[in-house]
């Protein structure tokens, strides 16, 4: 009944409907933002009245919120390997798949025929939806083993090996691949024609067209591209808890050890313990949390930073 | 066109909001239709008798320890079958998750494998069942059927290294655990090791839940690693002696095999009528079948000298 008055009554009514409701949207957006921000915050910062501090929070590496694993039952609240390996995990996966992906979104824009891009593009949009534990389950029957084989010899252990960052960067690597492709497409295909023409009777050949015309013009919607797939990493915390399985950061010798031996990061941490801890151990997770809005926010502010440094404008 | 298609917009953020609306007042409707119940209770005083089965309507919600979960749910599918009018829903989190949330009133019933902390003493516990844990093994690991005391205390402590110490391959040992806050890890340092476990590093594997701990036993050469019996006799896993006694009810009752703890049903004050049917009806005959059938063993068949000893906070 509200749709016949409306298309009848004219469009002012649904003009003015319509502002309404997209304001409240966007109000709604805000206060849920601005909600988990001051949920998580009120409740980061309880823990360091509780027997932990600041800088053994940042630099220690003994996890032990609860005390359990302590003699006494003395809780511990060494963040400082987890909260390094949110960093590297996120900082490597980014790395190793930005220029992949990039690579990816020209070929199907700029190299392949049309055909073939029909048909692959479909296939990347699926694995934009992967299930995350299906991936993370594909980790650790086939990445862990297989790093295992690869580089156990170089290792602490051998029958450990495989598990840890090494592992997590590839789940994550795998994971967010599509995501910044895809994007990067719709970047790239944004680019006006004419700046490839322009470039082209330059007498630039194909490589140069790309790399110095298509790709600068595209930076807006690649830093997208790269913010939203950095976005899904460094959140990422049922795939990567799969393959991680450390207690603690393991000793640097070999270092090596760092990356193909069970290791720790926040959001694995966040995964297996969060629901058991009780007390101050379960306000150090918030505390965690906080943290690791931090790392996000700080990794989304330096790549719009380089992104904004774009010469093409 | 464009008008079809903005007021399709509209109608599905209106929906969206109708939706939301909609979840709001649900969710705070079913603590104020709770409450005349509750408070009918009072007057009442049906106080527990534990193994009755009394016909409730109403619904609650349980929530927490992942190990009971499977027991709670049994146990409420058949409640509901009996009794038409009776809701219940058993969520997971994590005994540190139940014993919060029955604190904090957003759960009827908190899910438990650990005693209240300090400060949580408003908890009523209600002990239901006991759950026994089984010791299991790699099967690259042959020779080796059962450990003494003393035995996995070098292990967890790092001290031994290598099965041929204990009879078996020459293969290094691989600790998998349950990050500090888990209950079962706790139970396994009180009741069977005696102390904490120092295992760090290369040689220890740390995973979430009892599914992960059986995958990472199967998949790591030379691992040892603890789970709930039912897991772990579905897994076909070598399951351990410790110091000599089989894991079987009679021994668990006995209390010579010590590997086991009480679950607990904790509600905030006195249970709401439902919630007391329902762990009432735990250790009816109806229980005691289902808890068998899930390898756990019900409170009530325990003799009270074997409780005594797993009562210490």
């Amino acid at each position: 009944m509200q749709v016949q008055q409306r298309s009848s009554g004219g469009t002012y009514f649904a003009d003015r409907s319509a502002r309404v409701i997209f304001l409240i949207c966007a109000i709604l957006i805000v206060i849920v933002i601005a909600g988990v921000f001051i949920f998580i915050g009120l409740n980061a910062f309880k823990v360091f009245g509780e027997g932990a501090n600041l800088k053994d929070f940042l630099f220690s590496t003994n996890w032990d919120p609860t005390g359990n694993g302590d003699v006494n039952g003395n809780p511990s609240f060494g963040a400082g390997g987890l909260i390094l390996g949110s960093i590297v995990i996120t900082f490597f996966s980014v790395l190793i798949a930005t220029p992949l992906a990039f690579g990816m979104a020209l070929f199907f824009t700029e190299v392949s025929s049309n055909w073939l891009g029909n048909l692959l593009r479909p296939l990347i949009e699926v694995f934009t939806g992967m299930p995350s534990v299906v991936i993370g389950f594909f980790g650790l029957v086939v990445i862990v083993p297989s790093l295992q084989r690869l580089v156990g010899g170089f290792t602490g252990n051998h029958q450990t090996a495989g598990n840890g960052w090494g592992a997590a960067i590839l789940v994550l690597v795998i994971m967010i691949l599509p995501t910044i492709i895809s994007i990067s497409i719709d970047a790239l295909r944004a680019v006006p024609t004419s700046v490839r023409e322009a470039s082209l009777a330059l007498g630039s050949t194909r490589w140069q067209m790309m790399t110095r015309a298509v790709l600068p013009a595209a930076t807006t919607g690649l830093a997208t591209a790269v913010v939203l797939g950095m976005a899904r990493a460094i959140g990422e915390t049922l795939a990567v808890a799969l393959v991680l399985n450390g207690s603690r950061l393991p000793s640097f010798r070999p270092i090596l050890n760092l990356f193909f031996q069970p290791n720790v990061n926040i959001t694995q941490y966040i995964a297996i313990d969060f629901g058991e801890a009780t007390g101050p151990g379960r306000d150090a997770y918030f505390t965690l949390a906080f943290f690791l809005l931090v790392i996000s926010f700080l990794f989304v502010c330096i790549s719009r930073y380089l992104a904004s440094r774009s010469v093409y404008k | 066109m464009l008008k079809q298609w903005r007021i399709g917009l509209i109608l599905m953020v209106v929906m969206a909001f109708g939706i939301l609306i909609s979840a709001c007042g649900s969710s705070s409707s079913t603590p104020s239709s709770s409450t005349p119940s509750s408070g009918s209770s009072s007057s009442s005083t049906t106080l527990g008798t534990p193994g009755s089965y009394n016909c409730v309507s109403g619904s609650i919600t349980a929530a927490g320890s992942t190990a009971l979960q499977p027991l709670v749910s049994a146990v409420a599918k058949q409640y509901e079958a009996k009794c038409s009018g009776a809701s219940i829903t058993v969520n997971l989190g994590g005994s540190g998750t139940g014993l919060a949330n029955a604190e904090n009133g957003s759960v009827d019933i908190g899910n438990s494998d650990i005693f209240a902390k300090p400060g949580q003493e408003d908890l009523v516990d209600h002990q239901v069942a006991v759950v026994v844990f089984n010791l299991v093994l790699n099967s690259k690991v042959t020779g080796v059927t059962s450990l003494t005391t003393a035995q996995l205390k070098q292990i967890y402590s790092g001290q031994a290294t290598n099965w041929s110490q204990f009879g078996g391959p020459s293969l290094p040992i691989v600790v998998v655990s349950r990050p500090t806050s888990s209950g079962t890890r706790a139970t396994f340092q009180k009741y069977v090791l005696g102390t904490v476990e120092s295992v760090t590093g290369p040689s220890n594997l740390t995973t979430d839940s009892t599914g992960t701990v059986i995958k990472n036993v199967e998949q790591t050469a030379g691992a040892i690693g603890y789970a709930a019996s039912a897991a772990a006799k579905k897994s076909g896993l070598t399951i351990l002696k410790i110091d000599n006694v089989q894991a079987t009810d009679d021994n668990v009752k006995n209390n010579t095999y010590k590997f086991w703890n009480i679950e607990h049903m904790y509600t905030k004050g006195k249970p709401k009528d439902l919630a007391q049917a329902l762990i009432d009806y735990m250790t009816s005959a109806d229980g005691k079948t289902t808890a068998q059938t899930l390898s756990f063993i019900a409170i009530t068949d325990m003799p009270q000298t074997a409780i005594q000893t797993h009562q210490v906070h």
